[in-house]
């Protein structure tokens, strides 16, 4: 064989060889694993919480489940910036850190006023970490939340910190986002993030009688152009679920006088936008449709009847939600968001006058329209 | 007569969807964004007829030289200075193609898996597999190309359609937010790219049966839905911050997740880049030594040599950061639109004129 040949061949072996990873290979045991990140900020510092997870939890296991309950690791890392922070959680980490298995972002209210940009860059331009993770808000302890179990000795990989969508699906009221469209959503003009915030409910589960705390979506924050808006609960969002395509099903009381008649289970909402424009600013009109079934009747009423309540109340859902919203000088059913997609100039224009885009006026219509599919297990309640 | 040459035409498309599906894939898509934002992917759409339009040119070119080598087509029927003409801006566009496409490729590497590998390991084993498959000629490029092209193309449709699941269309609106100017150069650095498959008449020599006008229009057709498709697709994804991200189309790869349990498949787009790259430099060290035209078959190889030398110099050198490069692209695609037009518009006014002449002598 020619010997230029054979030096060839020889060394195409050894680039080949050695490509397989001396220089960044890492043992898999050695490695440790963050499943989720929170961002803090006070006094001009960045903290930056991890919290590492026990991963014999995760894997199904022949012998059964654990006795005992697993266990979660929360480290804090201080710093100028979030890079600094994270650079502080090193210190103590002792073997080497991996970002790319995170599942979920929390932010406190103190880090989302400061800025989104304090959290974002960092994350965003470090090769390991990726955008389709869920971001919450909270605004209670970080420690405290990331070490809330779930039922049983199941892995915390299972709450709905890290797993919102099955939740989401059998109550959804305020919808889950990921990291990516959270930032997409942020650079839209005229769009309002719904940010669902995180808390610990502390009373409503009993293990073996003992309080155990639990993790809940306790309300949202309101965030337009980078600028928190403020804060509404759970209750004050009532009506943002109606104008969510993304609701699956809902529970809606229906109410005549003070006397609940029945529940109806709803979903799939179809919202139409429309505006007018009355001397140049928008009045908005809003076509909805829902979809569901009666799930409880205490009381003799037809279904037009059921239809007729259940109609006006989800329009005084929405047009309160909507007053809380506004009364924060938020958008949360992206009016104006409509108003920069489909009338763009004029919108443009409202923008140069420095006009308010929206007050309590700017909702001038709802229109709902509820089909019922069945009774559920039940033919409707009828008294002769 | 039939052209002879050593590859189809088949071959030969598949060759330049990967070489220039590499780059309008990859490289030009962080500075159609960077340009115009969301108009990018409308003004793709708005060029896209021109480009059709003027791909008549190098077909008629073609057919009116018959395929044979254009360089002594143009000694021996025009002008030896005419194929001077041609010969040194090509010459400068392949040599900066190949550095923009390998800088590319090893800097991204850095940056986004092997951040503790030496650039000079990754730079060596890929600049030697090009060298050797240039070495081996245009035949063995376009086996290469044949057989790497349709994993690419499967694992294209795999990114796109389970990032459906993240992506919303409607992000793509409103459009006409960004100045003319944005949209027109936007255009412009997109014909730059849809443009380069005037390298077939550089290698119509090579290629056996004649090339049909629908032929062209339809790679320029593939070569374009292979930039409106990532550029689309990260617009839906990621909004305006589309236009901060350094690779689009990489971090569309990593958002990739089915149910709970599937995620962190953006290995596989290591795949997609490094196949694109390989082809693409090899192409562009073949076609310098080509067009060059060495007299033995040692002194071609040389001149790859010395090619790939000149290459490897140039992405060692810390000089030339991402930062420096980014600028280079610019740059670059200006330079590749304007030289390509150029060259396309002389040379089919030579070879009309010359067949002219031609028939009126006889």
């Amino acid at each position: 064989m020619n010997p230029i040949r054979i030096v060839g061949i020889a060394s195409a072996a050894l680039a080949t060889l050695s490509l397989t990873g001396c220089w960044d290979s890492s043992d898999i045991e050695k490695n440790r694993y963050v499943s989720a990140i929170a961002f803090d900020y006070a006094d001009h510092r960045h903290t930056m919480f991890a919290q590492m997870l026990d991963f014999s939890y995760v894997a199904k296991q022949e012998k059964g489940k654990s006795e005992s309950p697993p266990v979660t690791y929360v480290g804090k890392g201080v710093g100028a910036t979030v890079n600094m922070a994270a650079n502080h959680l090193y210190q103590t980490a002792q073997q080497k850190t991996l970002w790319s298995h995170i599942t979920s972002i929390v932010v406190t209210e103190a880090a989302l006023k400061e800025g989104v940009q304090g959290f974002e860059d960092a994350y965003d331009r470090f090769y390991d970490t990726r955008f389709s993770q869920w971001i919450y808000g909270t605004r209670d302890n970080i420690e405290t939340l990331f070490t809330t179990p779930d039922l049983f000795n199941m892995s915390s990989i299972s709450t709905i910190l890290h797993e919102p969508i099955s939740n989401y699906k059998q109550r959804s009221w305020i919808k889950p986002i990921r990291w990516l469209h959270f930032f997409a959503d942020i650079l839209e003009p005229g769009k309002t993030v719904v940010l669902p915030t995180l808390s610990v409910n502390q009373s409503q589960w009993k293990k073996n009688r003992e309080a155990e705390p639990k993790l809940q979506v306790s309300g949202a924050f309101l965030i337009s152009g980078k600028t928190v808006k403020g804060w509404l609960s759970n209750d004050q969002l009532i009506g943002l679920r109606w104008m969510n395509p993304g609701t699956e099903r809902t529970p809606l009381p229906i109410m005549d006088g003070g006397r609940v008649i029945g529940v109806l289970s709803l979903g799939s909402p179809k919202v139409k936008m429309r505006e007018t424009f009355v001397k140049g600013l928008p009045r908005y009109r809003i076509k909805l449709s829902v979809k569901g079934n009666i799930v409880e009747m205490n009381d003799a009423a037809t279904e037009q009847e059921m239809k007729r309540l259940a109609k006006s109340l989800i329009r005084k859902e929405i047009r309160e939600t909507f007053l809380h919203a506004v009364a924060l000088k938020a958008d949360i059913y992206q009016l104006d968001y409509s108003t920069y997609v489909h009338h763009y100039d004029r919108w443009k224009r409202i923008e140069k006058q420095g006009n308010v885009h929206l007050t309590k006026d700017s909702l001038e219509s709802i229109d709902v329209d509820i089909k019922l599919m069945h009774s559920g297990m039940l033919r409707t309640y009828v008294l002769e | 007569m039939l052209p002879k040459g050593s590859i189809t035409i088949l071959q030969a498309s598949m060759v330049l969807i990967m070489a220039i599906g590499l780059d309008n894939h990859v490289t030009i898509i962080p500075l159609l964004l960077h340009t115009a934002n969301k108009d990018s992917w409308i003004s793709v759409i708005l060029v896209l007829p021109l480009c059709l339009l003027w791909t008549l040119l190098p077909y008629w070119i073609a057919k009116k030289t018959r395929q044979t080598n254009i360089l002594s087509w143009l000694r021996t029927h025009a002008h030896p200075a005419l194929a001077l003409l041609l010969l040194v801006p090509f010459l400068s566009f392949f040599l900066t193609n190949a550095f923009v496409t390998f800088k590319e490729v090893i800097v991204w590497t850095r940056t986004s898996y092997l951040p503790e590998t030496p650039i000079l390991v990754t730079a060596l084993s890929l600049l030697a597999l090009c060298v050797y498959s240039a070495m081996k000629g245009i035949r063995s490029i376009a086996i290469c190309a044949g057989v790497l092209l349709p994993a690419v193309w499967v694992l294209g449709y795999f990114v796109m359609s389970a990032n459906f699941q993240f992506k919303r269309y409607a992000l793509l609106f409103p459009l006409f937010t960004n100045r003319f100017s944005s949209i027109a150069s936007c255009m412009m650095y997109a014909a730059g790219s849809f443009i380069e498959i005037f390298i077939l008449v550089l290698i119509q020599h090579h290629i056996r049966g004649k090339f049909k006008w629908y032929h062209l229009m339809i790679l320029v057709l593939i070569i374009s839905g292979l930039t409106i498709g990532p550029l689309a697709g990260s617009i839906a994804s990621f909004g305006y911050k589309s236009a901060q991200i350094r690779y689009p189309t990489f971090e569309q790869w990593r958002l990739v997740r089915i149910g709970d349990y599937v995620s962190h498949l953006d290995f596989l787009s290591i795949y997609q880049w490094l196949a694109g790259a390989f082809i693409r430099i090899s192409l562009m060290l073949y076609l310098i030594a080509d067009l060059l035209k060495s007299k033995s078959e040692r002194s071609r190889k040389y001149t790859i040599a010395i090619v790939a030398g000149i290459l490897l110099l140039l992405v060692a050198i810390p000089m030339i950061n991402d930062m420096v490069y980014l600028r280079i692209v610019r740059w670059y695609y200006i330079g590749a639109f304007a030289i390509i037009l150029f060259s396309s518009l002389w040379l089919l006014l030579t070879v009309v004129w010359t067949a002219r002449k031609k028939g009126a002598g006889a």
